[in-house]
């Protein structure tokens, strides 16, 4: 269980008029900051492929229901979540695909 | 005149143009990434020829093999493996159909198949690689004239 001092700023964090978007998850409104970061994908073959890793963080609380298949919808786009990595400090990293 | 191999490699791209999966996203010795908008897509290389002279007598024959690569890329967020698959197949049917590259080769055959999948980046993507060998030959000093 994470401090209070370390939860107490998530808020402030996930604010959505600095870093962060509204997102809809599993019915509820909640705050993530979505990260898109190019990837080119070694596939294996002679040329790599353009993408992309979405991934967002998310206060753990809000996405206490997540797991794998589960969906998030950030921006108009509808995520499927592919992993999920709680820093056990009060932040979760949601890996999704579209 | 071209390289037989040239002729070849171009040969094989334009038979495996227009197909029902990839359409004309087929590329010749690509080495730029792929963008989204190119997949599904084909990739055709030569990569590599195995020659040896004719006979002991007449040294200027050569019999070669010359690896043709065809790689079929997908992205999709499910039945991936299925649309590998179908690429496989249309390729195979498309290169069987002229096995000897509209006279420049004695023969071709598919000689290995693999199938790569990776779940990074924003869908899944596949990949699958053909090796076809094609047979041909010419005359040392002539290169560019199938014989």
């Amino acid at each position: 269980m994470a401090g209070a001092f370390l939860t107490d700023d998530l808020t402030d964090l996930f604010q959505t008029d600095d870093f962060a978007s509204a997102a809809t998850f599993s019915g509820s409104t909640i705050n993530v900051i979505l990260d898109r970061e190019y990837l080119g994908v070694d596939v294996g073959g002679e040329v790599e492929v353009e993408s992309s890793s979405p991934a967002c963080f998310v206060a753990t609380s809000d996405v206490a229901a997540a797991v794998h298949g589960s969906t998030i919808a950030i921006g108009g786009v509808t995520y499927t979540v592919i992993g999920r990595e709680d820093d056990n400090t009060g932040v979760t990293m949601l890996r999704l695909r579209t | 005149m071209s390289h037989v191999r040239q002729q070849i490699r171009e040969r094989i791209a334009t038979n495996v143009t227009g197909l029902t999966s990839t359409a004309s996203r087929v590329f010749q010795s690509r080495v730029y990434n792929l963008q989204a908008t190119e997949l599904p897509g084909l990739l055709v290389y030569t990569t590599s020829e195995q020659s040896e002279r004719d006979t002991f007598i007449s040294t200027n024959g050569l019999n070669r093999v010359v690896d043709v690569v065809v790689e079929g890329y997908a992205k999709a967020s499910s039945n991936l493996d299925d649309s590998l698959d179908t690429i496989s197949a249309e390729v195979e049917a498309a290169l069987a159909a002229d096995p000897t590259c509209n006279a420049l080769s004695k023969d071709l055959a598919l000689a290995s198949t693999e199938i790569e999948y990776t779940g990074e980046g924003d869908q899944p993507i596949g990949l699958v690689r053909m090796t076809f060998n094609v047979i041909y030959r010419t005359t040392a000093t002539a290169p560019t004239s199938a014989i």
